[in-house]
């Protein structure tokens, strides 16, 4: 990467001044940010990917759910959903209803929220056509996953948001110093020479960073905008005063609550919704509503807000109208569009959820944040192959701190997967009555998570990689048959039905298993590197 | 670390205090600038406040990804300080005047 020049942080030595070359001093700061951030990137990078397959997942692991259908009228299973919650949830102060919309809302459902305040919303899954509640058993599924790419896990949310805006902007600056640090990028691209050591791995990491690298640099930097309001205070400061409360306002400004009103006590029957998402279809033309959230139902006070889909394109925004419950008159309107900047941050946004990827540009992402593991986990393992050599040509023993990532590496990169794969299993084989179910599920997981990189600290690592790309290639190839044991969803069932979403899951994880089993094999065989 | 050949006249046990400068002033140096310098460059565009806060953020974060770098590249940590004190000094100056 540097040919003789050694990496070392400071670009000019400040008592020396001996001029180092300012590629040189971007190698440095690349080296140490990978190396410092580089396990928990990969974590995020690892949950933020399966995230693109959060639905699917959720589909999975909730087996009882038949295949979406989104033929409907969706007048209808609005009315289907509200005569549920007038049911089950009279005196709730808040009702949502999210219609089955596309690949991000597969299936009608409703939440409610109790009146008395603190009290956690409730769900349930109900049948498009009939409106029967669909029993589900409690799992965490792909949300569980794709939320710990920001939330971690077991850690509380102001300390996590700080540890991943660091990290996020360690990646994005990894980036920006690996592109001053990388002079040939396309000969680069092409260029994969396998078993050659070091250098394998240094076209490796190459390669997927190139090829991915608009995705990269839109990823680190959009995350950031997820979390700029909670790590750049100062700056609402400096619009809007030193005061406590100019936090607040400046939400106010930005989110301005619609039509807001206070439940009056008095029972009033609500509009028909077939009238309110008529007419809000009219309003914006002929764009149907995905969801609705009805403020104090079935009160004189009642306001309906009908929401459009914030998946329908990279701008994840949608338009909101507010009804006045009892008469269906509308009081607030909110477009999709409010200004440039709230569109720019608006576009962020939905560039890194990628909501709005259909089944073209889904495979897409997904690749991207693949190939974004692999740059994460060759940078480590390049990290440690150079540092190996050096210390056989030097005949110096190996720093415990490179002994320790040389171990760890292959606990963290496929013990990663592994957990991944037991998590699954768990989904499958824990008591469907078991109480908190979603919560033992994860700590499975991290369980089986914390044996691997055990078992990876106490091993040689040639032999952790070898036998745990085995163990990773047992866990996700045998899952249809774990299907097929544990459900009636199996492969045999959801092929000839059509099933894509479950055949494909079962389909994917046979492939990976398969993938895992190769890396396996190939390891076994002598060569230098890895 | 490695130890590698050292410059002649360089002491050796300067190298740490001077990464750990640096990384000061572009870790924390370069997050202040980051609040201050996008606010100077965006009051003068007359937006809405809401809208001009989220402008601020928005080229914030290139902001102290440059001033990160920036703090390394400089010829000497002391450079580096003297460096952002100045931007801060004069993006400092600007926000007072403007706002």
């Amino acid at each position: 990467m540097t040919g003789k020049a050694n990496p070392t942080l400071a670009a000019r030595d400040d008592l020396g001044r001996s001029p180092q070359p300012l590629r040189t001093v971007m190698a440095g700061i690349h080296t140490w940010l990978g190396i410092l951030f580089g396990w928990l990137l990969y974590f995020m990078f690892a949950t933020g990917t399966l995230g693109y397959l959060d639905t699917e997942i959720d589909r999975w692991m909730r087996p009882e759910l038949p295949p979406a259908q989104y033929v409907l009228p969706r007048e209808l299973a609005a009315q289907h959903a509200l005569n549920y919650l007038q049911t089950h949830a009279s005196g709730a102060q808040r009702w949502m209803v999210q219609l089955s919309v596309d690949r991000n809302e597969p299936y009608l459902r409703v939440e409610w929220q109790p009146k008395e305040g603190g009290q956690e919303a409730t769900s349930a899954w109900l049948d498009a056509a009939t409106g029967a509640q669909i029993a589900v058993r409690e799992t965490g599924g792909g949300q569980a996953l794709y939320q710990m790419h920001w939330q971690l896990h077991y850690l509380p949310q102001g300390f996590t948001e700080w540890v991943v805006a660091i990290a996020s902007m360690a990646l994005l600056l990894a980036l920006l110093t690996g592109i001053v640090v990388h002079r040939r990028f396309f000969v680069d691209f092409f260029t994969l020479r396998l078993r050659k050591g070091q250098r394998s791995w240094l076209d490796a990491h190459n390669v997927a960073s190139v090829a991915t690298l608009p995705f990269q640099l839109m990823i680190s930097y959009s995350g950031l905008v997820f979390l700029m309001f909670s790590f750049m205070p100062l700056v609402v400061n400096a619009w809007y005063g030193v005061s406590p409360t100019a936090g607040r306002t400046f939400y106010g400004e930005l989110f301005p609550p619609m039509a807001v009103a206070s439940a009056s006590g008095v029972q009033r029957p609500s509009v028909p919704v077939a009238q309110l998402l008529n007419q809000a279809q009219v309003h914006w033309n002929g764009a149907q509503a995905a969801a609705l959230d009805i403020h104090h139902p079935g009160d004189a006070n009642a306001r309906m807000h009908v929401i459009g889909n914030f998946a329908s394109g990279p701008v994840r925004s949608a338009g909101i109208l507010v009804f006045e419950g009892v008469s269906g008159s509308l009081l607030a309107e909110r477009p999709a569009w409010q200004s440039t900047l709230r569109a720019s941050r608006d576009l962020l946004l939905g560039l890194h959820e990628g909501l709005f990827a259909d089944a073209w540009l889904r495979p897409l992402y997904l690749l991207s944040g693949l190939l974004g593991c692999v740059m994460i986990a060759s940078g480590m393992v390049l990290w440690t192959v150079k540092r190996r050599q050096r210390s056989l040509r030097a005949y110096s023993g190996a720093s415990p701190g490179l002994v320790w990532v040389e171990r760890l590496n292959p606990g963290i990169v496929l013990g990663l997967p592994i957990a991944f794969a037991a998590y699954f299993w768990a989904n499958r084989l824990l008591p469907v009555d078991m109480a908190q179910r979603a919560l033992y599920e994860v700590h499975v997981m991290f369980g089986v998570w914390c044996v691997m990189l055990l078992y990876a600290a106490l091993t040689a690592p040639a032999r952790t990689w070898r036998v745990q790309a085995w163990v990773a290639a047992l866990g996700f190839g045998a899952i249809p048959v774990l299907n097929l044991l544990t459900t009636h969803r199996h492969l045999g069932q959801s092929l000839p039905a059509g099933d894509w979403v479950m055949a494909g899951f079962d389909l994917g994880a046979l492939t990976l298993g398969c993938l895992f089993a190769c890396a396996s094999k190939f390891m076994q065989r002598p060569g230098p590197g890895a | 670390m490695r130890q590698t050949a050292q410059q002649p006249g360089k002491k050796p046990a300067s190298q740490p205090w001077c990464v750990l400068s640096r990384t000061l002033a572009g870790g924390v140096g370069g997050y202040a600038l980051a609040q201050v310098l996008p606010v100077a460059l965006v009051a003068p565009w007359g937006l809405p406040r809401a809208d001009a806060v989220l402008a601020a953020m928005l080229l914030g974060i290139l902001v102290y990804a440059i001033a990160f770098m920036a703090a390394f590249a400089a010829v000497s940590a002391h450079r580096a300080w003297l460096n952002l004190a100045l931007w801060m000094l004069v993006s400092g100056g600007a926000v007072w005047w403007l706002l």
